[in-house]
């Protein structure tokens, strides 16, 4: 059964080389600092460290008063994802499924970082552990004569694992099916991989550990503070499946043309770099490669290279597409003393399907998409991926909610991401306020339409009304708000959406046919 | 030699784009009726189109989204529309009913939200050139010079893209580098729906003007759960002032 796997979640604490533990306990305390907003501050301590009272977050003056002999070490996040790849690649003697573990790690709020665990998936791996240690046991022995401190959990869900490998005691658990609740319930709702905002929002009203939230009806939770956390606890409960994308070995595609003097010319550059392009394709198209991001490095003598990435809504290897991302960036490039190398990479690849080509070409949008794209990428890679928005609509009701706008995702544009519900037209204003602004309205009485309003400073009689239309918003324990919504016509010819706010007697203005 | 299967291939996209641009320029300004009263005809492909309206004050400005959003749902003919500038994003839900979301959401299309008039400029300027967009909505309380208008001309001829512009009234005094130029107020009503005067003050590759200002309102079919842009020439516009009105863009 898909839910009965099992999972190993190793949270290795300190990398470290295979040493003897005398020499090992030769080593200075580790400190590793982080710089933001020009103040250094400890990210990540050894036991050592911690012991001598320096804990994450601390200023590094602070820690360096309390723990002088520290030997202090820059954040180097590059690194730290070369070691849980190295890792992932070890681990791949226990099971052919190792994960690196891609939940953001939120311990700290002031550094996020990637996580540092791995998921092993030992399901079906039995016949390699027969007649030996218990695989746990083993892999924990293993890490531990690699130099690593280990926090070790085996049990039936990814979330499981997680959680007890994070939260758990330090005695090795595994939990069966039937007793995963059970083990879980007494964590703190951080184990179940849940934002600390929604841990802040949960902690409010006091619900601090697991067991509290299963206990609560899940539409009053999925209400109040969101699918995620429905989504988390089903997870680790085993009720959704989650899966295991296995670590691979990437290959590398790249492409660079040296050059035996110092280009000045930007024709010339422009020319190398478009036939690397040819090149970095023809590479990638061999394989069935798309790249999802571009790296270009102009190296300049004298100057540091000059970098650029590029992101791609998907994974794309037509030279054109990305001749139209480049070109912009290369042409406004400084070129220093000129240019002696370039080197083009696909940083991130992904397999890409076989493509019909049309025998008749259409201009119809369906079709004619990836020109769309390539518009998208080169307006995102110039200005930012929040410059360009498309609207997410959900089934809600209440009109600021129903179409939020958010940034343009790479399925933004097939046709099957459309939503399959159909919400019922209304008659909704053309333009709707980011925020309802607060407007003074005198009534005759407290429910019926305003014959006066004092909108942005001026007052206004109002000519016609139409309404009221009820809407109340979501049932949950404070926000629920009962508005009445009235059209208004100004003397000028204008109408304006209005609502009359139940609760506390407000009018707001919501939205205007311009 | 050449492969004949391809060959037949290159000679039908060849005539299917020859048959396309026909098409395009069928509709052109250039052929516009004399008796034209769907102020729609006189958006010509390929060309920037200003629309002024009036506001209390350059912040309490928004422009006639209603009548750009409807022009906007006829207009996409299965391409992507660009809305430019936070002011110029219509709502979703008046989309909908205005017929702009289908399966593929065309009409509904992008939301650029450029940061500088830099951005608003390149923003424009690069989707005019692009195949996929038919239509531009944007917005801008600035002044625009004529270099700039003129790169925007450029581009939209380039692309065959319409690109409809709203612009405060107090602008409109500034040399015209539009195709057409178009003045919207609001109208006092007695009935519940949103009314516009719509003025047609320049239009440069137009030979007769007989009918140069409509009436425009916004009428939402409950029963239907649909709405459409009723327009009508304005009464004592052109030569046949009592035709029956035209119901100019009725979808949904």
């Amino acid at each position: 059964m898909e839910l009965a796997r099992r999972q190993i979640r190793s949270s290795p604490r300190k990398s470290g080389k295979r040493l003897p533990e005398q020499s090992r306990r030769r080593f200075p305390p580790l400190i590793i600092a982080a710089e933001i907003d020009q103040r250094r501050y400890v990210m990540r301590c050894c036991p050592a460290a911690a012991a001598a009272g320096v804990v994450p977050g601390m200023n590094l003056a602070e820690a360096t008063a309390l723990c002088p002999q520290a030997d202090i070490h820059p954040r180097q996040p590059d690194v730290y994802q070369q070691a849980i790849e190295k890792l992932a690649r070890w681990a791949g003697r226990f099971s052919p499924r190792v994960m690196i573990d891609p939940t953001p790690h939120h311990t700290d709020d002031a550094f996020p970082t990637a996580s540092h665990g791995l998921f092993i998936d030992i399901s079906g791996t039995g016949h390699l552990h027969v007649g030996s240690r218990p695989p746990a046991d083993r892999i924990r022995r293993a890490l531990t004569e690699l130099g690593f401190s280990t926090r070790l959990a085996e049990a039936h869900t990814i979330g499981a694992a997680w959680a007890l490998a994070h939260y758990g005691p330090y005695a090795p658990t595994s939990p069966d099916h039937e007793s995963i609740a059970g083990a879980l319930g007494h964590l703190p709702v951080a184990a179940l991989r849940l934002s600390p905002e929604i841990c802040r929002s949960l902690a409010s009203v006091g619900i601090m550990e697991i067991k509290y939230l299963i206990n609560i009806p899940r539409p009053a939770v999925a209400d109040r503070f969101g699918p995620e956390v429905l989504r988390r606890l089903d997870q680790a409960l085993g009720r959704v499946y989650e899966n295991i994308e296995p670590f691979r070995d990437r290959p590398t595609f790249s492409a660079t043309r040296q050059f035996e003097a110092s280009i000045v010319q930007l024709e010339m550059i422009l020319a190398a770099l478009e036939a690397l392009i040819h090149e970095l394709s023809a590479q990638l198209s061999l394989q069935w490669m798309g790249a999802r991001e571009l790296e270009v490095v102009f190296h300049r003598p004298y100057h540091p290279p000059n970098i650029k990435k590029i992101s791609l809504m998907r994974p794309v290897c037509e030279p054109r597409h990305w001749w139209a991302v480049i070109r912009p960036y290369a042409e406004r490039m400084h070129l220093g003393d000129g240019v002696q190398a370039i080197t083009l990479t696909a940083v991130r690849t992904s397999r890409i399907g076989p493509q019909q080509t049309p025998m008749i070409h259409t201009d119809s949008a369906r079709t004619d998409t990836h020109q769309l794209r390539e518009l998208l990428d080169r307006l995102i890679n110039k200005w930012g991926g929040r410059c360009l928005l498309r609207s997410a609509p959900t089934a809600s009701h209440i009109p600021e909610c129903a179409a939020r706008r958010e940034p343009i995702k790479a399925s933004a544009f097939d046709h099957a991401g459309m939503p399959a519900w159909k919400w019922p037209p209304l008659d909704r204003p053309s333009i709707l306020l980011d925020q309802p602004e607060i407007a003074q309205c005198v009534a005759l009485q407290p429910e019926s339409p305003p014959y006066r309003i004092e909108w942005r400073g001026a007052n206004y009689p109002v000519i016609s009304r139409v309404g009221p239309e009820r809407i109340v918003t979501q049932r949950t324990l404070s926000h629920c708000q009962t508005r009445d919504y009235f059209k208004l016509q100004l003397p000028d010819g204008r109408w304006l959406w209005v609502y009359h706010r139940l609760e506390d007697d407000r009018w707001f203005v919501h939205g205007i046919w311009g | 030699m050449n492969d004949p299967i391809q060959s037949l291939i290159s000679d039908l996209n060849l005539r299917r784009a020859e048959d396309i641009q026909v098409a395009q320029s069928a509709p052109s300004a250039t052929s516009t009726p004399i008796y034209s009263s769907d102020p729609f005809a006189e958006l010509s492909i390929g060309g920037v189109h200003e629309f002024f309206s009036a506001g209390p004050s350059i912040g309490h400005w928004y422009p006639p989204l209603t009548l750009l959003a409807s022009m906007a749902c006829r207009l996409a003919a299965q391409k992507y529309v660009l809305w430019v500038g936070r002011r110029c994003w219509p709502n979703w839900y008046f989309l909908q009913a205005a017929g702009g979301i289908v399966d593929s959401g065309t009409a509904e299309g992008i939301y650029f939200d450029p940061l500088s008039a830099e951005q608003w400029l390149d923003g424009i300027v690069q989707a005019a050139r692009c195949r996929s967009v038919s239509l531009i909505v944007a917005s801008t309380t600035e002044d625009i010079p004529l270099s700039v208008g003129r790169r925007l001309q450029l581009a939209a001829e380039a692309g065959q893209t319409r690109i409809l512009l709203a612009r405060p009234m107090n602008q409109s005094a500034g040399r015209c580098w539009a195709l057409t130029r178009w003045h919207i107020r609001p109208r006092p009503s007695a009935v519940p729906q949103p009314q516009w005067d719509i003025h047609l003050v320049t239009a440069k590759k137009r030979s007769a003007r007989p009918v140069n200002q409509w009436t425009a309102s916004w009428n939402y079919e409950v029963v239907h759960g649909a709405g459409y842009m009723r327009i009508s020439p304005a009464l004592g516009s052109g030569t046949r002032t009592t035709a029956d009105p035209i119901i100019a863009a009725k979808v949904g």
